[in-house]
């Protein structure tokens, strides 16, 4: 089995003022390259940890994340900067596009953390929009795009450094239906075209129906 | 991540404008502080040296001031004291002093003032052991006019009433003072000496006769035949009218000295108050600016930027808006010091040095946030609402 990641026995706890709050009680999963997976399961259910801690910008407070053969714990903060900068394109529920930024500089900002000149991350940036049908729209701003165009510009940002592994936190999550399908369909075409691992956090079941592989969690651990 | 900083400053115009503003206003306030200091010293300094070789004589009343603001001395008292060998007699003479105008700012002589001067020994006031404050225009002496009612003005003080007044004064032209019509016979060239500079002069007994002080005097000049003379004059006076007080130019310079130095005091406790209250300020909204930032952050740092690139960004944005501020505040710093206060304070120099004080205030006031906030994990960032 080609696991890119592999997740021992990860437990992740919150502090809520004086109250623990166990997000995940113990997951184990193992990511194959190439594939595409979703991660479903109620609110609360502990999704998002678990991708948190897949992409690296949290860590758990036990267990093991094996990434390229490496546990995570001994990954130096710069490493890990190195690896979400390279490797993973995140995607969110309320796409966190910077404001100020126009659709090409928010997709051509992610490449820029990897080194690359500023004119050939407008290029790819460029090249990333018109993948994502937006070429018509690379000087707006997010406020005068729609929500289905806004996350196509966050997608852009995600594939534009071409990573190994594609986070989504319910990308579908803020906008309507139909719009939703078509991000869908286009998330699973790059993971198609580009042999990309695609993780989505999804509730809606006819989208995750859409994946190679589910995981169901309920109350920090999986149940399916 | 110069051209995000520059985006950044650009789309958040407010905050921009707010924070150069605040740079401004404390770097202004610095500068012209700092100005006047060094104008007051300057001032001081040239006050101290004007009266070298000079002893004034005056009553206990009036105090060790140059120029003393008391009419008290008798001068019949004066004429004893005048009446010696060792002292050079045009140059030695009785004066009196009546303020017009207050002083600008602590410790200078008034802005404009009356002084009474014997007739023809006004160099006893208008000169120095070095240096005779000559006429530009018309007479500096009341021997040969022909006027009944002399008068000479200083080179500030003409300036000060022309200003005042609006309008030119001419060489035998008139001029109402103290409702007594005089007439100009003579403009001074500038002078080391402020009081001779803000001084109206007039003859000693017209003086007596406006200011209603008739047989009193402010205070007895006296130069020494020889420099070596100085001090057994001073002993020998002093000696003989113990209840009178005598002012040397040692007794000007102790005097500015410690003008100076209360001055500096003063001013120093005002900045270090100013620049403490700026940085406080700077870094309140440096906290602000930083903490609203954390969610656009957490993004930043989850697709990949690095702890550097979130700092340098920050600091780029305040190393611009400070230098921005900096820049404009020393302008206006310039335009204040040359036009909007008595006299022209504007030095470039001056200006220049004081302006790099905010940039560094603002990016020590910043880093720590930087630094904080580049240190948070992304996902406690994407939590930040």
């Amino acid at each position: 089995m080609n696991n890119i990641i592999s997740i021992r026995n990860v437990k992740k706890q919150y502090h809520l003022g004086k109250t623990i709050v166990e997000a995940l009680r113990g997951i184990n999963l193992g990511i194959e390259a190439g594939l595409y997976y979703s991660i479903i399961g109620p609110s609360g259910s502990g999704k998002s940890s678990l991708l948190n801690i897949i992409g690296c910008i949290d860590v758990p407070s036990e267990g093991k994340v094996v990434l390229q053969g490496r546990n995570i714990e001994g990954f130096t903060e710069r490493e890990l900067t190195r690896i979400r900068a390279e490797k993973i394109g995140f995607i969110f529920q309320n796409f966190n596009l910077n404001p100020i930024l126009t659709a090409i500089e928010n997709v051509a900002i992610a490449m820029r953390f990897i080194g690359k000149s500023k004119k050939i991350c407008l290029q790819n940036a460029r090249a990333a929009l018109d993948q994502v049908g937006l070429s018509h729209r690379t000087n707006h701003y997010p406020n005068e795009l729609s929500g289905g165009e806004r996350q196509r510009v966050a997608i852009a940002r995600a594939i534009v450094k071409k990573p190994s592994l594609i986070l989504a936190d319910e990308p579908t999550g803020n906008i309507d239906t139909k719009t939703g399908h078509e991000i869908i369909r286009l998330l699973r075409k790059i993971n198609e075209k580009q042999n990309t691992t695609v993780i989505q956090v999804t509730h809606d079941l006819e989208i995750a129906d859409l994946s190679d592989k589910l995981f169901k969690l309920r109350d920090g651990v999986i149940v399916d | 991540m110069f051209d995000y900083a520059i985006k950044n400053i650009l789309k958040r115009k407010t905050r921009s404008v707010l924070t150069i503003i605040g740079i401004m206003v404390l770097i202004n306030l610095v500068i012209v502080i700092s100005g006047i200091v060094s104008y007051q010293k300057r001032v001081m300094h040239e006050h101290a040296s004007a009266g070298v070789g000079k002893i004034m004589v005056q009553s206990m009343l009036a105090g060790i001031n140059y120029p003393t603001a008391s009419i008290n001395l008798k001068e019949s008292l004066a004429d004893e004291i005048l009446n010696r060998d060792d002292i050079q007699d045009p140059i030695s003479g009785k004066v009196i002093y009546w303020q017009i105008e207050p002083p600008p700012y602590p410790n200078e002589p008034p802005q404009l003032l009356i002084t009474g001067v014997e007739i023809g020994k006004e160099a006893a006031f208008t000169g120095s052991i070095s240096h005779q404050t000559r006429a530009a225009f018309g007479s500096a002496n009341f021997s040969n006019s022909i006027f009944e009612l002399p008068i000479i003005m200083g080179h500030q003080a003409k300036q000060f009433l022309e200003g005042k007044q609006r309008k030119q004064f001419n060489i035998g032209g008139g001029f109402k003072l103290l409702d007594t019509n005089f007439t100009v016979i003579g403009f001074l060239e500038p002078s080391s000496d402020k009081v001779v500079n803000n001084s109206l002069i007039i003859p000693l007994s017209i003086a007596q006769k406006i200011l209603e002080k008739q047989e009193f005097i402010s205070s007895v000049i006296l130069f020494p035949q020889r420099i070596d003379d100085k001090q057994y004059i001073i002993e020998d006076i002093r000696q003989k009218y113990p209840k009178l007080n005598l002012v040397t130019d040692d007794t000007i310079s102790r005097n500015a000295e410690e003008g100076i130095k209360l001055f500096e005091q003063m001013v120093g406790a005002i900045s270090t108050v100013v620049i403490l209250g700026a940085a406080i300020l700077i870094l309140t909204v440096m906290l602000i600016t930083i903490k609203e930032r954390t969610r656009e952050i957490g993004v930043l740092r989850a697709i990949g930027a690095s702890n550097k690139i979130v700092i340098s960004s920050i600091l780029w944005e305040i190393f611009i808006l400070s230098a921005v501020g900096s820049v404009l505040g020393g302008l206006i710093s310039g335009i204040v010091l040359r036009y909007f206060l008595l006299e022209n304070l504007f030095n470039f120099w001056h200006i220049l040095k004081y302006m790099p004080l905010a940039v560094v205030l603002t990016l020590v006031s910043g880093i720590i946030p930087a630094i904080r906030i580049s240190r948070i994990l992304p996902v406690e960032s994407l939590r930040y609402e």
